[in-house]
């Protein structure tokens, strides 16, 4: 149906098409300095307090090259961490808001305009605000913005497993860099909601919908969106009851934070290491492997571990 | 002050009334707002009267009491200073170009009075009768219910520059049988097509209990005779038809004190005085008129009215609607809501809606939970604290979270898992109890094909379940979804109906 949005929507794009079709050429320039040396960077602490997390990420991102090789000055930035319950950050169900902090100022202090955004399950108001995430975003000065449900777009999957098309949000296929920051948790119908799974959170449409036959929707998810840097907050994880439920006894204090690029080999390492998991047993990740998205051999990684 | 600005500066505080009226409804709209602050209900002594005599006190009854002794002091001004539907209805009188009657209206005024005669003979037969006929109630659905989700809906953009998280609010937010509190609300402002103020010069109960007291108000008006040349011009002007035709008599029951008829006077005649009720005398009173035909008719009509509280009429001793957590047993619902619709207004998720008659005709207005639109969120107490009258209990969050409101029921026949041997676990994901009241059962089952194949079964816990209805609200099934909350299988309901 042409609405009176989608269609202006439409003159605009038009418009925009001409200046766009740049784009590409300019993209592989960037992607030039894009590659990466080592797959994965994993930093532990000894004990979890604002301090030692600020220096867990500065020690993390220096190993990943430093943050300039994502974040160029002036460039577009959205950190999408998981915001989707509406719950407070000690039940370990959102990511750390002072994890998101570190990093939002990080990339700011870089020169980039930095934008914080996830679709929760429930109320965005309410997610925003007890997850303490939008408090966070305040103090590092960044915007923190609830997702409009008439800004999603439908894009194309090539080869997607289930899906053909998925609307993704408008910003997130905008903008220059994305920084996944999902939280390592149980989850019953996909074992363990890691980065892969965070992606749901950039997907419009009737999440119910995607439930069914998950693992192959959430493969056709990384396919449609393309994440720069993923930072997996493992500092408190939820072993059980997950993704939104359990009480203290099902957390555990891992203390680790995995930097790294293919969120196919983070959600790997993550499995194996900090759950205990044989990653091949998690559906959309061998599906993944399958679909030569990455390799879910931990053995075959460079990996570099530092103790701060 | 000249008495010319006296108008201009009733205009402007009727205008702030109106807007503090209007942002609070925006406010508590917003799901992190403070929601102590729902006063306008206790404003009116007409539902403090009705609640005292149906055994449900408001709160916050001191605001009505002391705007009743202000009325004794200084005449109607409730209804041309303070009250949101005399706000609506006068600046909807240049929309619809209603005119002002100047005839005092000796036979259809009494109306007013036999209505709210009707309303306290059935509340003394435990009918609360407020939500039909309150005027703060009326102005309250149809700013709420029907006003703001339309405007917010075509004007979401504009709306989101100004309002903190707009785009987040779950819109476009709407209410299930919004069309009736609009049509209530529309036609009463349609009724000054006949003349201005129709509603407040005929029907208004709260009106007419303000009339009784203002008859003996201190503050009235006076005309000085050697000025007055009986021009016409305040008779013409004013809008509650409350001056004789030569100008000198006021009908003081009638005066809601907006001083326009200083305004229109170029002779500088009237003057509003603090004056005993002797000094100056009304020209008329407001029982005048009544006979004892009315009577008869109001006290019939009334207990025919009351009469669909019986559960012989009323649908509503077994009903199948879930009402919100906190609300007292059905029958005790009933008699203590007064319909301001407060509680849909503050609800996060948009998940409580008006009900039209399907909990009876004693039931209309009254909040149920639509779980297929909205759920209730496991850590929000905001309607509990919002109801004005305890209709709805205030409960600490921990007493909400075990509260049970209903029960989920899966119809296996729609279930994805049951049904098709697929998995889907969208309603155990969700469920926010600690345990978890849905767990999935691993089962291997043979699927249409005649495969042996590994699903998760969804099974409910009816022991933890409290029925917040969000499995039913996230359920991907179309239509009505695959799990469905109802009242709890076995419950002591409050009689044998």
């Amino acid at each position: 149906m042409v609405t009176r949005k989608s269609f202006l929507n439409n003159i605009k794009d038009l418009l925009m098409a001409i200046p766009v079709a740049g784009l590409p050429w300019l993209k592989n320039i960037y992607a030039k300095d894009m590659v990466s040396s080592r797959d994965l960077v994993v930093v532990k602490a000894k004990t979890i307090t604002d301090t030692s997390i600020a220096a867990m990420v500065k020690v993390g991102l220096q190993e990943m090259g430093g943050i300039e090789r994502f974040v160029k000055r002036g460039s577009k930035v959205i950190i999408k961490p998981n915001i989707a319950f509406n719950s407070t950050p000690d039940r370990a169900h959102t990511t750390n808001p002072f994890l998101v902090e570190t990093v939002a100022r990080i990339c700011k202090n870089a020169g980039a305009r930095v934008t914080i955004m996830d679709r929760p399950v429930h109320n965005a108001r309410l997610c925003y605000h007890s997850s303490r995430i939008e408090e966070a975003a305040k103090r590092a000065g960044v915007n923190c913005e609830y997702m409009n449900r008439d800004r999603f777009k439908t894009v194309h999957v090539t080869q997607g497993l289930n899906l053909d098309t998925v609307d993704v949000y408008k910003e997130i296929l905008e903008a220059d860099c994305i920084i996944n920051m999902p939280i390592a948790k149980h989850h019953n119908a996909a074992m363990l909601s890691l980065s892969m799974k965070n992606l749901m959170g950039v997907i419009g449409g009737n999440r119910g919908f995607y439930h069914v036959n998950l693992h192959r929707n959430i493969v056709d998810f990384n396919k449609a969106v393309k994440v720069h840097l993923t930072i997996m907050d493992g500092l408190r994880i939820l072993t059980k009851h997950g993704p939104s439920s359990g009480g203290p006894e099902d957390i555990k204090e891992t203390k680790t934070i995995i930097f790294g690029i293919n969120p196919v080999m983070v959600d790997t390492y993550t499995a194996h290491y900090l759950f205990g998991i044989e990653p091949s047993s998690i559906g959309y990740l061998s599906l993944a492997s399958h679909a030569g998205m990455g390799s879910i051999n931990v053995n075959t990684y460079s990996v570099i571990t530092k103790i701060v | 002050m000249k008495s010319k600005h006296w108008s201009l500066f009733r205009a402007i505080i009727q205008l702030a009334f109106w807007l503090i009226f209007i942002v609070s409804i925006v406010y508590l709209h917003d799901p992190l707002s403070d929601v102590r602050y729902g006063l306008y209900p206790s404003l009116s002594i007409y539902s403090i009267f009705i609640g005292s005599i149906t055994g449900h006190t408001l709160k916050y009854t001191f605001l009505g009491i002391a705007i009743a002794v202000l009325t004794v002091l200084s005449g109607r001004f409730f209804c041309g200073w303070i009250c949101p539907l005399g706000a609506t209805i006068d600046a909807s009188d240049p929309v619809i170009l209603s005119k002002a009657n100047n005839k005092q209206l000796k036979k259809v005024t009494r109306i007013k009075v036999l209505i709210l005669l009707a309303a306290l003979l059935i509340a003394f037969l435990g009918f609360n009768a407020t939500g039909y006929s309150d005027p703060i109630t009326i102005a309250y659905r149809g700013y709420e219910l029907f006003l703001y989700p339309f405007i917010s809906y075509i004007g979401s953009e504009p709306l989101s520059w100004v309002l903190p998280g707009y785009a987040a609010r779950d819109y476009p937010f709407y209410y299930y049988n919004w069309i009736w509190p609009a049509i209530i609300f529309i036609g009463i402002l349609a009724l000054s097509l006949f003349f201005k103020r129709f509603w407040c010069r005929v029907l208004c109960p709260l009106g007419a209990i303000y009339a009784l007291l203002s008859h003996f108000s201190l503050l009235r008006r006076t005309v000085d005779a050697d000025k007055c040349v009986h021009c016409g011009a305040c008779v013409k002007g004013c809008r509650m038809g409350a001056i004789s035709v030569d100008g000198t008599g006021t009908v003081e029951h009638e005066c809601i004190k907006c001083f326009d008829c200083l305004k229109h006077c170029n002779y500088d005649a009237i003057q509003f005085r603090f004056l005993p009720p002797y000094k100056s005398k009304s020209i008329a009173h407001p029982v005048k008129g009544i006979t004892r035909k009315d009577l008869l008719i109001a006290a019939g009509s009334s207990v025919m009215i009351a009469s669909t509280r019986l559960s012989l009429f009323a649908a509503s001793h077994e009903s199948h609607i879930i009402r919100p957590p906190g609300a007292l047993t059905e029958s005790h619902f009933l008699d203590a809501c007064i319909r301001c619709g407060q509680c849909m207004n503050v609800c996060p998720t948009n998940a409580l809606h008006p009900c039209m008659i399907e909990a009876g005709f004693y039931g209309m207005f009254t909040p149920r939970l639509v779980s297929r639109i909205g759920y209730c969120d496991f850590t929000c107490t905001r309607c509990g604290t919002i109801c004005p009258t305890g209709a709805i209990q205030k409960l600490s969050l921990a007493k909400k979270q075990t509260f049970v409101i209903g029960t989920a029921y899966i119809i296996k026949d729609l279930c994805i898992p049951w049904s098709e041997s697929t998995n889907c676990i969208v309603c155990e994901e969700v469920c926010p109890v600690q345990n978890k009241a849905i767990t999935l059962d691993k089962k291997v089952v043979t699927n249409i094909k005649g495969e042996a194949v590994e699903v998760l079964l969804p099974v409910v816990h009816t022991e933890l379940c409290i029925g917040c209805g969000i499995c039913e609200n996230r359920c991907p099934v179309s239509g009505g979804g695959a799990i469905m909350v109802r009242k709890p299988k076995l419950t002591m309901g409050d009689s044998y109906g």
